[in-house]
């Protein structure tokens, strides 16, 4: 008790600053080894309070056994993680549709000076920066505003100025937190285009599935691993709690990110 | 975060036998995790399904973790803190409801247990104090430790957990004055104190 800090003191909780279920769970889990392990076990001779959730963390691992049996543990887990993972397919335009829609977009280069990332602390002005348009479903293809509403069968093309970073790598994630990388799908990150852009990514996507969906690019001056990148913001969701919540990645040199609703 | 050394699987090792040492080894703490804070037994396994599920399909950036138990303990707490903000509407009642069922302390004092008390505070605080109180008071991780996982520094995780542990000092004092009253108005037949 007098070791413990006392304006965290609850009456009943934490009596003692040597004992630790988590610690006691490592163990079971056979997380602990060598010193640690051995001053745990040193710990459980001396301590009765921690001796006996250990009794109960065996009862709980019992029990545990018991009522959830393997087999159909494996099978739902399998399952929904298979189903987790959104359907989200890369619509490949016929050659025709891809030129309208490059040709609107060039078209109209007063755009591109329009274009705006979703928020300024995800932007250092004048760096890189990414730009979705939308297109399809018989729309003219626009510049996407932050967290701006897809309508059914609209889909999206990753445009993106460099500002001389050397690599970009762009994923996206959705409400759940899965994270889809884009560019790559693997490897490392894609060779940026030089000049001042904005450039295109090849082929439009369509995200499926319910929710906003966060588009992310990294601007890096090496290449980075796209799961590097993936791990990143799915570190960042858990912290965060939501996607509207998500601080930048803190990887690669520069990022910018956008919302959008998905149909 | 020293290197760990790691056999990394290739083939030999099936699907089959890289799940069933999540659920040999993590099963029934992430179950326990669900439990404690879903409550309710069906619900709090689906919830366990869905953090293994997401396990699994991580599983590449699980292996890397210095402790999967410290990283599963995280995903299920996190989960079953938005599944319950979900149901925000029952918080209130988690309290009051405590403090009926709660046993009888034997030399008449509050004996709630630690746990159900920091249950049953949850709903008073933001998500982050949530699970800082879950990690420091029911895991009993280290401040170190609590502060690692949620990646905040030591004085902001301790700032977080000191609001926590006043406003539950504060609650234990007025349910053992509520106590006192209903004691003395048994003892003088219904009279409010």
């Amino acid at each position: 008790m007098s070791m413990l800090d006392d304006a965290l003191h609850i009456p009943g909780l934490r009596e003692s600053p040597g004992c630790s279920t988590h610690a006691l769970r490592r163990m079971m889990a056979g997380e602990l080894e060598g010193e640690a392990a051995a001053q745990l076990r040193q710990h459980l001779s001396a301590c009765s309070r921690c001796r006996s959730s250990w009794s109960a963390l065996e009862e709980e691992q019992r029990r545990f056994a018991s009522e959830i049996p393997f087999e159909p543990f494996a099978e739902r887990v399998r399952g929904r993680a298979a189903r987790a993972r959104p359907a989200r397919h890369v619509w490949r335009p016929a050659l025709a549709a891809a030129a309208a829609m490059m040709l609107v977009v060039w078209a109209g280069p007063r755009l591109f000076h329009a274009s705006e990332t979703e928020s300024p602390r995800n932007r250092i002005k004048g760096g890189g920066a990414l730009q979705l348009y939308i297109g399809g479903a018989g729309a003219t293809p626009r510049l996407a505003r932050a967290g701006e509403p897809l309508a059914p069968g609209e889909r999206v093309r990753v445009g993106y100025s460099s500002a001389g970073h050397r690599y970009i790598a762009v994923i996206s994630i959705d409400e759940q937190g899965e994270v889809s990388p884009l560019y790559p799908e693997s490897g490392v990150s894609l060779r940026s285009a030089d000049g001042s852009g904005p450039h295109l990514m090849p082929d439009s996507l369509e995200f499926s599935g319910p929710g906003f969906e966060r588009v992310v690019a990294i601007f890096s001056n090496a290449p980075l691993p796209i799961e590097q990148v993936a791990e990143a913001a799915r570190r960042e969701f858990e912290r965060a709690g939501a996607l509207e919540r998500m601080a930048p990645l803190g990887i690669g040199d520069e990022e910018s990110a956008q919302l959008l609703l998905k149909p | 975060m020293g290197p760990k050394l790691q056999v990394l699987q290739g083939g030999a090792r099936g699907e089959r036998d890289e799940l069933r040492e999540l659920y040999e080894r993590h099963g029934a703490a992430v179950r326990a995790r669900c439990s404690y804070l879903l409550g309710d037994r069906f619900e709090a396994e689906d919830a366990m399904h869905d953090v293994f599920a997401r396990a699994w399909r991580s599983l590449a950036e699980f292996r890397r973790e210095a402790s999967p138990s410290t990283w599963l303990m995280r995903i299920a707490t996190h989960h079953c803190l938005n599944l319950l903000r979900a149901r925000k509407a029952q918080w209130r009642e988690e309290l009051e409801q405590l403090a009926r069922i709660r046993p009888v302390g034997d030399d008449g004092r509050i004996s709630i247990e630690g746990r159900d008390l920091v249950r049953a505070l949850l709903g008073r605080f933001d998500e982050e104090t949530q699970a800082a109180a879950i990690h420091y008071y029911v895991d009993e991780m280290t401040l170190e430790e609590v502060g690692a996982l949620l990646g905040r520094s030591i004085p902001t995780v301790r700032k977080r957990l000191a609001e926590f542990a006043k406003v539950a000092r504060e609650e234990l004092g007025q349910l053992s004055r509520r106590d006192a009253a209903a004691a003395s108005g048994e003892a003088g037949r219904g009279r409010e104190r």
